[in-house]
């Protein structure tokens, strides 16, 4: 570094970013609610360290990591990139000692090496959970039936469930050559039926397996593509993916939220460790899922038993972006006192928090409207103005309040006669 | 009800064939005149859609974040940087290649002295198709035959007493690609060897990343130089030995004395769809991408 030259940016690296305290409070808040909904449903918040063995996102390309040299072991470490394996690393840690299911949930920040110049963050916070243990489909749906009452939580209205088995796509394609089979997975996953088409031609698969593979691309809307799904199915891995979609979709309904679901069973992305039921989010107009999971029942055997998994996770910053007009209810108070006579800040100040309001004395030397512009800022509502008299000399000083949102003012000449009015203003 | 479709289609060459699409579909109903202004985004009221005109180069980033629902784009673009977009349909206009190309100076070697060059090439499976000794071709030469059968070489020398640089050897290869298109290829293929066998051979393109996958995937070693615009340049100046460009025609390359040596893809438009839009409408989008394949296998 040049020292003579010593100005160090006042950005942080490119794909990350800084929240101030009004982004930050409706992140942590809302990540509050999601956590809350999940913890009614059994899930209690673990946490995992920020690092991990390299190879235990093995998922991911390698690429795609940050990642460092243990220093000690001259192994390769990486930065959390995904919370999924990390709790089944966890979880086949503990399943000797202790019962199954394992139901937990987090939240944090996952770092994922992208091109900054993509426009997309690096650093992505989530908020998820994983169920490990049951194999049932319905434990997926009820996954689904949790990701949907948590999104109408925070007050959404119009979005949809896309779900998909990908067992279903391997049973397809499960006796075509791996380089083919690659082949087609590329394109399915692109929705390129043209691609597709071409590529068939120049392979030795015999012609109604051409058909049905043709037909993949297109085989998602509405429950009633499962119909048209099982007139392909001409395996069994297939049909037992078909049954289990079945399952999730009727247990669904249970709950009656099979209005926000539609289907998608030519949708393989995220193919590396999902082994049945897959599930996204969509609102319209965003491009990427808000949130997104599905089963994978073979992730905690990288580590040691397997057994059932599934999960889900929400992109924390797409869905505060979106959630519209959900605003926090706010009820903090700033004292300014131009007197110089403490004791009324102080007395004022311990009477507001005992009453359980967030009050905040500022020492700055402002105006009152400097005072407004940094409440506004700060988002708070509630000013209790300290001033002296200017009729009369004497006496002591008056004490102001006012609700930002409204125009009326407050005038009291004692403490008691404010904190009375307070206490009447809550009831 | 939904909104309207947003459309993202393709300023420049595709424009006209995009609008032609659009139109026969019924997403919009006014004459190319309408959509061709300064204005970006065409909102008309007895369209059914609202139409976005941005670079080509763009329309999959706005199609990826959702700012158009759909898109036309060339697969050119859809290769060089991958977008989370479904691309399902083939629409078959905008048809071109991307190709690796070289100088025609580059297909020439140099001789025992300054005014002699020689022209090399491989007998390809036609056999010694050539028959140059007849003296078609300008300037002196011999035709040395290393013997019959593919895998050979052979080698037509050329003198002139002005030096290669007079494009003597350029017209001698592109007369041998007129009348001995066996032999033609032949040289291609010689040169092509002795070039992707050259260490550290540098190229020229706006495509960075397809070159770099292309190259890779043959273990050759190349250096790539980021152009954008006017690519053909690269080897008149010296920039690169060959580039990497898309061509339709491929005019602009016998205009400039290139020639092709390789095709890395056959390019067309695609129609790109916003993910979220198709999980969102379905319904939707399903019979947008049905009513223009019925336009296209209709032609």
């Amino acid at each position: 570094m040049n020292k003579k030259n010593f100005q160090i940016t006042t950005q942080p690296p490119p794909g990350t970013r800084d929240f101030l305290p009004a982004d930050a409070g409706l992140f942590t808040r809302t990540a509050d609610i999601l956590l809350r909904e999940y913890a009614g449903w059994g899930y209690r918040r673990v946490i995992t360290p920020s690092i991990e063995f390299l190879d235990v996102f093995s998922n991911l390309k390698v690429n795609g990591l940050f990642k460092v040299v243990d220093i000690n072991s001259g192994e390769l470490i990486s930065f959390r990139s995904d919370f999924t394996p990390q709790i089944a690393r966890l979880s086949s840690a503990i399943m000797h000692s202790r019962t199954l299911p394992f139901k937990f949930s987090y939240f944090g920040p996952v770092l994922r090496n992208l091109d900054p110049g993509s426009g997309k963050p690096r650093e992505i916070w989530q908020v998820g959970v994983e169920l490990i243990g049951p194999y049932a489909p319905e434990s997926d749906a009820e996954l689904i039936v949790m990701g949907i009452e948590s999104l109408n939580g925070l007050n959404f209205r119009d979005f949809n469930i896309d779900v998909g088995n990908v067992e279903f796509f391997r049973g397809i394609v499960e006796n075509i050559k791996e380089n083919d089979r690659k082949k087609i997975e590329e394109c399915v996953a692109r929705k390129d039926s043209s691609g597709l088409k071409l590529i068939l031609e120049d392979m030795s698969v015999d012609d109604k397996k051409k058909e049905t593979i043709k037909d993949l691309p297109l085989l998602f809307g509405e429950k009633s593509i499962i119909k048209k799904a099982w007139k392909m199915a001409d395996n069994d891995r297939s049909k037992r993916a078909l049954e289990d979609l079945e399952r999730v979709l009727n247990y669904v309904k249970l709950y009656k939220k099979e209005k926000y679901i539609t289907i998608d069973l030519g949708e393989i992305r995220g193919l590396n460790y999902y082994t049945g039921t897959i599930f996204e989010c969509f609102i319209p107009h965003i491009g990427h899922e808000i949130f997104g999971g599905g089963r994978y029942n073979n992730l905690t055997g990288m580590f040691g038993p397997s057994c059932g998994g599934a999960g889900f996770a929400v992109d924390l910053e797409t869905v505060t972006r979106h959630m519209g007009e959900y605003r926090y209810p706010s009820e903090d108070y700033l004292i300014a006192n131009v007197t110089g006579n403490h004791s009324f800040s102080v007395e004022i100040n311990i009477f507001l928090r005992r009453k359980g309001f967030k009050v905040e004395v500022s020492f700055m030397d402002y105006s009152y409207l400097d005072f407004i512009e940094y409440m506004k800022q700060n988002d708070i509502k509630n000013i209790v103005y300290i001033f002296n008299d200017k009729k009369s000399s004497k006496g002591s000083p008056l004490i102001s309040f006012k609700k930002i949102s409204e125009e009326k003012e407050n005038i009291f000449r004692s403490i008691p006669e404010f904190k009375e009015f307070i206490v009447h203003m809550g009831s | 009800m939904r909104k309207r479709p947003k459309i993202a289609i393709p300023k420049g060459r595709m424009l006209g064939s995009s609008l032609e699409l659009l139109r026969k579909a019924g997403f919009i109903t006014h004459p190319d005149e309408d959509y061709n202004s300064r204005r970006l985004i065409f909102d008309y009221e007895d369209d059914t859609s609202k139409l976005l005109i941005v670079k080509p180069s763009d329309v999959p980033t706005f199609v990826e974040y959702g700012a158009a629902d759909i898109g036309i784009a060339g697969k050119d673009i859809l290769l060089e940087k991958h977008r989370n977009v479904y691309e399902p349909l083939d629409l078959k206009f905008g048809e071109c290649r991307i190709v690796v190309a070289v100088h025609g100076n580059a297909l020439t070697i140099a001789g025992d002295n300054q005014n002699s060059f020689a022209i090399k090439g491989l007998i390809t499976d036609a056999g010694p198709a050539l028959s140059i000794g007849n003296g078609n071709l300008v300037g002196q030469k011999t035709f040395n035959e290393a013997g019959k059968g593919a895998g050979k070489s052979f080698e037509i020398k050329l003198t002139n007493g002005e030096g290669k640089s007079n494009g003597v050897g350029i017209n001698a290869i592109k007369e041998i690609q007129e009348r001995y298109p066996s032999s033609f290829k032949g040289i291609i293929e010689y040169n092509k060897k002795r070039l992707y066998s050259q260490s550290n051979l540098r190229v020229a393109t706006k495509y960075v990343h397809i070159t770099e996958d292309f190259f890779r995937k043959k273990g050759i070693n190349v250096q790539i130089v980021k152009l954008y615009g006017n690519i053909e340049l690269a080897p008149l100046s010296g920039l690169s030995e060959i580039i990497v460009d898309l061509v339709s025609t491929g005019e602009t390359l016998r205009q400039n004395n290139l020639f092709e040596i390789d095709e890395i893809a056959k390019v067309t438009s695609r129609l790109i769809v916003n993910r979220a839009s198709l999980k969102t409408n379905p319904k939707g989008i399903a019979s947008a991408i049905e009513s223009l394949k019925n336009i296209i296998e209709g032609n």
